[in-house]
């Protein structure tokens, strides 16, 4: 059997750790889109949304009483962003493992050919490479007889905000916005 | 590495007095009107009416999580440690 036309056991062994990658990015593009579709407002313009602007945060409003210097009570408006109060989903992979069969199915050495490294240079041909072509062979546990099997077990946790999601929440931060209002004497202030 | 300001998941925001954390859940918002900071006794009044967006949309998101967790079958149906 030539078993040449198999893929090389690096790229099965690389194929789920690529997958781990890209499922982190994924995840952390699902963070994003849960704060800009749940804490903003919709771009004004389709135009705007595809050209990546962002819409206003949506702002939840408290008022208080603030006393002043002077024993005044000020009314006062204070904003918060709605993100600000939503427990975000910030998940990190903590550890991963996959483990699987795999059946050799063609092994080939070649060394390489000597490579001009400069003009008139050449390097040695002194490398030789083992290229191992593999099959994931089914498994007993396989639910049907041509199918390989492979177990993964991924463990995540509650992680860290990434710097980009810090950065932007930062900017949330500074989006409390605190607006006087009416002003007047505190109760002590009026019965003198 | 960045300082995080956001410990325990993002939620609250800076007292506007004392600058104490005030701790403040979505559930909490949408359950009540006056929130009291622990540390400085500040009574935050909740302006409805201008929050209404928010809190509509809010509302939204709580009872997506209500549905999520209404389909997760509960941990009593796994497997118990012996």
């Amino acid at each position: 059997m030539n078993g040449s036309s198999d893929p090389l056991l690096h790229q099965v062994l690389a194929a789920p750790l690529a997958a781990l990658v890209r499922a982190e990015a994924m995840s952390a593009l699902a963070l994003l889109d849960f704060i800009t579709s749940v804490g903003m407002e919709p771009t004004a313009t389709a135009e705007s949304a595809a050209a990546g602007n962002l819409g206003a945060l949506r702002m939840v409003s408290f008022n208080y009483q603030r006393q002043q210097a002077d024993g005044t009570l000020r009314q006062q408006t204070m904003q918060v962003p709605l993100v600000a109060l939503l427990q975000l989903p910030v998940l990190n992979v903590k550890d991963a493992s996959f483990s699987f069969n795999v059946a050799m199915t063609a092994v080939r050495a070649s060394t390489a050919q000597p490579e001009a490294v400069a003009p008139g240079l050449t390097r040695p041909s002194t490398l030789t490479e083992v290229d191992l072509h593999v099959a994931l062979p089914p498994t007993a546990a396989a639910s049907t007889p041509t199918s390989p099997v492979m177990s993964v077990q991924l463990n995540s946790v509650r992680g860290d905000f990434p710097n980009g999601i810090i950065n932007l929440l930062q900017l949330v931060n500074t989006a409390l916005v605190v607006e006087g209002a009416a002003t007047r004497p505190t109760e002590q202030t009026d019965g003198k | 590495m960045a300082n995080n300001p956001w410990p325990g998941g993002g939620q609250g925001f800076p007292c506007p007095q004392c600058g104490h954390p005030f701790r403040l859940t979505a559930a909490e918002l949408l359950a009540g009107e006056q929130f009291n900071c622990t540390s400085c006794g500040l009574v935050l009044t909740l302006a409805k009416e201008q929050s209404r967006p928010a809190l509509e949309q809010l509302r939204a998101y709580e009872q997506k999580i209500e549905q999520i967790t209404a389909t997760v079958p509960s941990q009593s149906g796994t497997t118990k440690p012996k």
